[in-house]
């Protein structure tokens, strides 16, 4: 369960490249400034076990020598650059990048500046996410003419940012001593404006004008094809497709340990689309053998009767949710009232980020799910007792669980059995920019 | 056919047997308006696809989706890769968007 993480509203992870799975975040040594009080600082031993392992990866953990990083993109002052390197050396700062007004070759510019030249360093770095909004304000440049005062501002997705943040603090006193760190957990802080652009550039998109498209998982016979135009849709202001959907999906189950996998099916984008339209084609509300037969070879493959977490994401009225069907097993044997915290209840939850919306949801789930009960030839006789569908709440009432709403939808659902049994549940769908999209 | 497939295909090309024609609808969920096309086992299924959106004209070519069951179709599948039978429905689904 530890491997799904499923970030946060505000992970810009989407647009890069960054799908390969993260280590795990507890395994990371913190930022400095909340190293104290963090529960995820680490004893010197460990430490050094980590360092071993970067060692081991490959990854830059030279301590004497400059640090280098290669972010997704590069915004110095109002100029995007891609590709590039950046170089932090114990007398300056240096960025290489693509020049892109040449004719095809690939020349690459640098533009370096004097640790003495760079004003200041900011640095804001999300542990939840694992990426790092660094900003340094630079003065006149001794190579390409004088150019003042320049702002350089990178994105880092680097689970392991801290460390090299303190190697570059280990090549000059000067750096620690402009560097600025941004105190804060997240990116949504309200004292730090984001450029959005930023995290989804126009020109970083528009570089995509020959974008091929990606298959994902490459090599696999469901994999998810992702066109520019899909691509387009991750911009600010935009609603995502079924594509981009069903892309995280596919993201996501990549990052679940292969012995657990077998405890989870998700379904793709258009499984409920399908049982929703069975509704609308009979006029009146469908039995369930009707619902179970029109999707019946979508679950050939699987006994969803053995999965303990069946997702199923929902598109309704231009809105995305995701319902999760929780040990779908135990509608068997589990009896009402049965108030043993340990138990596995079998559930619908209804993971919303708005309230009172997507009524009726239940029935068309529920339908479906007696259906299959019925016809998949599973011992009969028992009734189907749902204890209940939740829909979730997005009240204010249980603030600690929002910082748990990030860790994503399996941990979530875990986490809640208890308040399931109450009635309650506070759930939002992390999806991939949910946040940005309403 | 020199197209790299996978073997099961090339094998019952190489002489077992011809390809088969099959019939293959393509249901919207919009409109209710199947589209019938047959074609060989051994032939893209980009054909049904371009003669759904001919019949269709409604829909701007390209968008949406394909599925036979729980599988989308590419145009470069072929309906004997899919293990597709006569008279199989496709299930044509309008992009879905939200926020």
């Amino acid at each position: 369960m530890e491997e799904v993480d499923f970030g946060n509203p505000q992970n810009s992870e989407m647009h890069s490249q960054g799908i390969i799975p993260d280590s795990e975040e507890e395994s990371l040594p913190s930022s400095p400034e909340t190293s104290s009080t963090s529960n995820y600082d680490m004893p010197g031993f460990a430490e050094q076990n980590l360092q071993h392992m970067y060692n081991v990866l490959g990854e830059m953990v030279d301590n004497e020598g400059p640090v280098m990083l290669s972010p997704e993109f590069v915004m110095c002052g109002t100029t995007y650059h891609v590709e590039s390197h950046l170089t932090f050396s114990s007398d300056g700062f240096k960025i290489e990048f693509m020049n892109q007004d040449s004719c095809g070759d690939d020349e690459m510019i640098d533009q370096y500046w004097k640790i003495s030249d760079i004003i200041c360093i900011s640095c804001k770095w999300a542990q939840n996410v694992g990426s790092a909004l660094i900003t340094l304000d630079v003065g006149s440049s001794t190579e390409i003419g004088s150019l003042g005062h320049v702002r350089v501002q990178f994105c880092l997705l680097d689970p392991q940012w801290p460390r090299k943040q303190k190697n570059i603090w280990h090549l000059a006193p000067r750096y620690q001593e402009i560097w600025n760190n941004i105190p804060s957990d997240d990116f949504i802080s309200e004292n730090w404006i984001i450029e959005p652009s930023l995290f989804f550039p126009k020109q970083y998109f528009s570089d995509t004008e020959d974008f091929d498209d990606v298959i994902y998982p490459k090599g696999d016979h469901d994999a998810v094809s992702i066109s520019k135009r899909d691509v387009e849709l991750l911009l600010p202001g935009t609603f995502v497709n079924d594509t981009i959907i069903d892309f995280y999906i596919k993201h996501l189950s990549t990052r679940i340990e292969p012995t657990e996998k077998h405890r989870y099916h998700f379904f793709n984008s258009f499984f409920f689309r399908k049982l929703a339209d069975l509704d609308k084609d009979q006029g009146r509300a469908p039995e369930g053998r009707a619902a179970f037969l029109c999707v019946r070879k979508w679950t050939r493959k699987i006994n969803v009767f053995e999965k303990d977490f069946l997702f199923i994401p929902v598109n309704f009225n231009l809105h995305w949710s995701l319902i999760v069907i929780c040990y779908p097993g135990e509608v068997e044997t589990f009896e009402d009232g049965d108030t043993n915290i340990s138990a596995k209840i079998p559930c619908i939850l209804h993971m919303d980020s708005l309230k009172g919306s997507h009524s009726g949801l239940k029935d068309i789930i529920q339908r479906w799910t007696e259906g299959v009960r019925h016809l998949n030839a599973l011992p009969l006789g028992c009734s189907i007792m749902w204890p209940g569908t939740l829909r979730a709440r997005s009240g204010t009432d249980m603030p600690d669980l929002s910082q748990k709403a990030r860790r994503g939808w399996a941990q979530r659902v875990e986490a809640r059995r208890g308040l399931v049994q109450h009635g309650r549940a506070r759930c939002e769908w992390p999806t991939v920019r949910l946040a940005q999209c309403s | 056919m020199q197209a790299p497939a996978p073997a099961p295909e090339e094998d019952s090309k190489a002489g077992v047997k011809s390809p088969e024609f099959i019939t293959i609808k393509v249901v919207d969920q919009e409109e209710r308006r199947p589209v019938r096309h047959t074609i060989r086992t051994t032939d893209k299924l980009q054909v049904v696809m371009d003669r759904y959106y001919s019949e269709a004209p409604e829909v701007t070519y390209g968008t949406g989706s394909f599925y036979f069951d729980d599988i989308r179709l590419k145009g470069d599948k072929t309906p004997a890769q899919l293990k597709m039978e006569d008279g199989d429905i496709i299930d044509y689904f309008a992009p879905q968007i939200g926020g």
